[in-house]
């Protein structure tokens, strides 16, 4: 075990817990860390809060924010993780966790649902999250079942497929959007990243699937790794290419799914944070994913953060922030790899 | 004793058959170089007996055993593969390269033991790459990379080694280097070699037995000077040449007038 990569680890993980404490102190009521700290610390003890802060800090921190961070970090560390898994599979630095139709299939899913006035019928709060996650799902299987020549699925097929698929989806998407007039502003802002569901239940809801997920992407490290050489030769080299590429890709559609399900639709994040792995750490997906993991959940904080601040008392939809930062970062890049081929 | 067995191999790619009936035998520690013009069906000869095309009709036997029923990790412990070196992925270093080599003993986790640390070790050794274990592999020229993947089939331990064109972009001091590594390794280690290889002479020199492949049919197998005669390569190639003896046993073609 390389020291280089503990050293990632650790640096990831401090600055994860920094971004979850300033998540969980800023807001609307600036609660002070320390204040936040002890509030914690008094409920691990099972104790009463401490009576000299004002009493409705305990409801905002566990009501509120707590949750709410644990749901970003779960969104955030879901897309970093799933980015880092399909740029391997697909061997390509531009590809991210909605290459398959998963955020176009997820927008179809809640618009259809908005369209059918679901949320005020039967299901309630959960109706648009699960629409979203099936609609996600669907989409995904759909473009699986298109690019399936024989048996395997080719990439350059499967990206085919979800270009096409994910278009039709977008379509069909602006076109109800467009139909139902009192919806659209609720369907934009969910589609923005700009509705997460507050409270615990979107969090326990979300977990199994998380879990689930990421579980399976931490442990396909290797065999992404021997993916870099091309299929022919993961083949050659003992791995069943057809099958580790699949299940990789299933765990990270399901994962980024669950993140776009309650979260919303949020750009750049699976994009931008494995490259950013990549560039300060190397090659290497055994450690690819799980730094991906904890940088994206860091780099959404941080990005919650500024939506929630930047001008508050407004929130701005999450996915405008990444969106507002990713553009430059590319440009950055740009900038870098126009220097380093002169 | 024949170990490797190609048995009425016939290969398709859809409808198009590519493999007609291919019969080959290849006996212990061998080094049986595979030529024939573009197309002839080499390289999916290849893949058939790695693994990575199913043939429509024939079996490929080792020890008597059918290569093909079983799990890839099982048959990467018996077949390695020296592709060409082409879009090697830029950023993983010689070391972790060649540890891929290993990926038939690994566990899921990818972590690896002692064992495989000397494996790798060794193998790094043998082509002459240990002090460049660190640098990564868009630093190295083209013979760096195609022995970093020649090193990465020794790490593997297979009795079986198939080289796919292993000195296509090589200079002439990088082609000797690798066909004479291959050669010595096959010695030392007992390796039955199976490779495909475009230039004649340069089958004719390190192979104990040519085989000419021709619109996938097998034309002839045999020693080199048996195979490599003018009158069949000029029906093969369709160009005149002169066959020179320098060496018994060691045709040298050249292109006629």
């Amino acid at each position: 075990m390389s020291v280089r990569w503990l050293r990632a680890l650790v640096l990831n993980l401090v600055l994860l817990m920094v971004a979850a404490g300033l998540s969980v102190a800023i807001g609307a009521v600036n609660i002070p860390l320390r204040d936040v700290g002890r509030l914690l610390w008094a409920a691990l003890r099972n104790l009463p809060a401490p009576s000299d802060m004002p009493s409705y800090y305990h409801t905002i921190v566990f009501d509120l924010r707590l949750p709410h961070t644990a749901l970003v970090i779960l969104a955030g560390s879901a897309l970093g993780s799933s980015g880092a898994a399909y740029q391997g599979v697909f061997r390509n630095p531009l590809a991210d966790p909605y290459l398959l139709g998963v955020a176009s299939g997820a927008g179809l899913g809640a618009v259809v649902a908005l369209s059918l006035a679901w949320p005020e019928g039967s299901g309630g709060l959960f109706a648009l999250p699960l629409a979203a996650f099936l609609g996600a799902l669907l989409t995904v299987g759909l473009v699986y079942a298109l690019a399936r020549v024989d048996g395997t699925v080719p990439t350059t097929t499967l990206i085919l497929a979800g270009v096409a698929v994910g278009a039709f989806a977008t379509a069909v998407t602006s076109f109800l959007m467009m139909q139902s007039e009192g919806t659209l502003r609720r369907a934009i802002t969910y589609l923005m990243g700009g509705a997460p569901l507050n409270g615990w239940a979107p969090v326990v809801a979300m977990l199994p699937y998380w879990l689930l997920g990421q579980a399976t992407l931490l442990a396909s490290g290797h065999a992404l790794n021997v993916l870099q050489f091309g299929e022919e030769q993961a083949q050659q080299l003992g791995v069943h290419a057809q099958h580790a590429k699949t299940v990789i890709l299933a765990a990270a559609s399901l994962t980024t799914a669950a993140a776009v399900a309650f979260a919303g639709i949020i750009g750049f994040i699976g994009l931008i944070v494995p490259h950013l792995v990549r560039l300060l750490w190397g090659e290497d997906y055994r450690w690819e994913i799980p730094l991906s993991l904890l940088g994206g959940a860091t780099a959404l904080l941080l990005s919650d953060l500024c939506a929630r601040t930047l001008l508050a008392p407004q929130t701005l939809p999450v996915g405008i922030v990444t969106a507002l930062f990713g553009a430059p970062f590319f440009l950055w890049v740009l900038q870098r790899t126009k220097r380093q081929a002169a | 004793m024949a170990v490797l067995e190609l048995i009425q191999l016939y290969a398709c790619y859809g409808e198009r058959r590519v493999l007609h009936g291919v019969d080959l035998a290849v006996q212990q520690g061998e080094i049986v170089a595979l030529t024939g013009p573009n197309g002839a069906g080499k390289t999916t000869l290849l893949r058939v007996v790695s693994g990575t095309l199913r043939p429509c009709s024939g079996a490929v036997r080792w020890q008597g055993q059918d290569l093909l029923a079983l799990s890839p990790r099982e048959r990467a412990r018996i077949v390695a593969v020296v592709p060409q070196a082409r879009a090697l992925p830029p950023a993983f270093t010689v070391e972790q390269a060649v540890m891929l080599g290993r990926t038939p003993y690994l566990s899921w986790l990818g972590a690896p033991s002692a064992r495989d640390r000397a494996a790798v070790q060794q193998a790094l050794e043998e082509t002459d790459l240990a002090p460049l274990a660190s640098r990564r592999l868009a630093q190295l020229s083209g013979g760096e990379q195609q022995r970093v993947l020649l090193a990465r089939a020794l790490a593997q331990e297979t009795p079986v080694l198939l080289l796919d064109e292993p000195t296509t972009h090589l200079d002439l001091h990088h082609q000797a280097n690798i066909l004479q590594l291959v050669s010595r390794l096959s010695r030392e280690r007992g390796l039955t070699v199976l490779m495909v290889i475009h230039d004649l002479n340069l089958a004719a020199r390190f192979a104990d037995r040519v085989a000419l492949l021709d619109h996938g049919a097998l034309l002839a197998v045999d020693e080199p000077q048996m195979v490599l005669t003018a009158d069949r390569i000029a029906a093969v190639y369709d160009v005149p040449v002169h066959i020179l003896h320098t060496r018994p046993g060691r045709p040298v073609v050249v292109l006629a007038e």
